[in-house]
């Protein structure tokens, strides 16, 4: 009986893990082009954007019991991963972001503009242009206030508008 | 779809690597966490924080039980009918509510406010946040002898609102007008010095632009829900709100 309990309790698991991972990856694949080349725009460099997304639903696999809404989830913690890796790089200045690639494919004035906003702008823009995210969606996938994405959306496309016309 | 979209879309044309295969090998990279056993002792760990939580709340509850109260708290033995001369209801005596929204999803309802001489506090109530811009009503309470002179603004008008006298000026800046420490284009301020029980109480009613009249008009009646009573160099007030207002 114990045996058998205990082949029960295996094939329970594995289903379980098999049946998150099921459900993880389908989350990947509505999710993540999007993710990426949002964190793309954020980061001017596709090391990064490929870097944060693998991490981030990497940890979604590994801390899944605990994540309510893994849509959410993976872009604010892409968007983490990714801040951090350009905070890292800026103090030890060891690499510049791949700009050439970018220029061939997407709009390379409106990448540099991006450029010049504070982190937070910046994340807040993108969502909202690029990912077409209302505030509170921008919140969920942030984990800012709502009061303070409206903010930093206010200001990111004022000061967005700003740069792009002296880029002209 | 504007223009600055249209510039967004670009985006697309990047090509964009599979990266689901790495992610799972980063997974396994590291154990893979045991959801069951996170869930079993979560769930005591926070029973237990709620439960200390809870008993700290009641706690403190009884040692302050005259001064903390909730919307349905009976009057304070202070609060008698004729402390509250220059409230709107000379008879009614003002229960004692010292409760501010909190920081969101605040119910309508009765709230109140302590300040002393000099203090101020706020709050605001942001709607029409998905439509891509929103809109925000603030309001800041002060204690004060003289509500503007420190801003500028046009000469004082005489008011009665819900029963107190007072002068309303409109528009007015200056500092600790606003809730949300940054003016943005467009607001305006209108300022309320009014009377009660021998004190000074400052309203500073601010809008954005495009804060529709009935949002505006909600936002007065807040103002003509105040009632209050001096309470030492200051002010105790209780004010009635509709759902929607926090100080998050």
């Amino acid at each position: 009986l114990a045996g058998f309990r205990l082949y029960q309790f295996i094939v329970v698991s594995v289903t379980a893990v098999a049946d998150d991972l099921v459900q993880l990856e389908a989350v990947y694949r509505e999710e993540a082009e999007r993710l990426w080349r949002a964190l793309l725009a954020f980061s001017r460099d596709p090391d990064v954007a490929s870097d944060a997304v693998a991490e981030a639903f990497a940890r979604a696999i590994r801390d899944r019991a605990a994540i309510r809404d893994p849509r959410a989830w993976v872009w604010r913690m892409g968007f983490r991963i990714a801040a951090a890796e350009l905070t890292q790089r800026s103090r030890t200045n060891s690499q510049m972001p791949n700009a050439g690639y970018l220029e061939t494919e997407a709009d390379a004035d409106l990448l540099d503009a991006l450029a010049g906003l504070p982190e937070k702008q910046r994340t807040a823009v993108i969502l909202f242009y690029y990912v077409d995210a209302t505030i509170r969606e921008i919140a969920e996938k942030t984990g800012m206030s709502q009061l303070a994405v409206r903010a930093n959306l206010s200001r990111g496309r004022k000061r967005l508008k700003h740069l792009l016309g002296e880029s002209r | 779809m504007t223009d600055m979209h249209d510039r967004f879309q670009s985006l697309d044309r990047v090509r964009v690597p599979d990266l689901w295969a790495e992610a799972t090998l980063r997974a396994v990279a590291e154990p893979l966490s045991a959801p069951q056993t996170r869930s079993n002792y979560m769930l005591p760990v926070g029973l237990a924080t709620a439960a200390i939580v809870i008993v700290l709340i009641v706690g403190l509850g009884l040692l302050w039980g005259p001064t903390i109260g909730t919307p349905d708290a009976t009057p304070t033995p202070e609060a008698t009918p004729g402390s509250t001369s220059s409230s709107p209801d000379p008879s009614a005596s003002i229960p004692l509510i010292q409760r501010m929204p909190g920081s969101r999803s605040n119910p309508a309802g009765v709230y109140g406010w302590t300040g002393a001489l000099g203090s101020s506090t706020g709050m605001h109530n942001v709607v029409g946040l998905d439509d891509g811009g929103g809109r925000m009503t603030q309001m800041v309470f002060a204690v004060e002898d003289d509500c503007f002179a420190s801003g500028d603004g046009p000469e004082p008008v005489p008011v009665t609102v819900g029963g107190l006298d007072g002068t309303y000026v409109e528009p007015y800046d200056g500092p600790g007008v606003l809730f949300m420490p940054e003016r943005e284009e467009g607001q305006t301020t209108g300022a309320y010095a009014l009377a009660i029980d021998g004190r000074t109480l400052c309203v500073y009613l601010t809008w954005d632009p495009s804060t529709t009249a009935d949002e505006l008009d909600a936002a007065r009646q807040v103002v003509e829900s105040i009632r209050g009573e001096a309470l030492g160099s200051g002010l105790r007030i209780i004010f009635t709100l509709p759902r929607g207002w926090d100080t998050g």
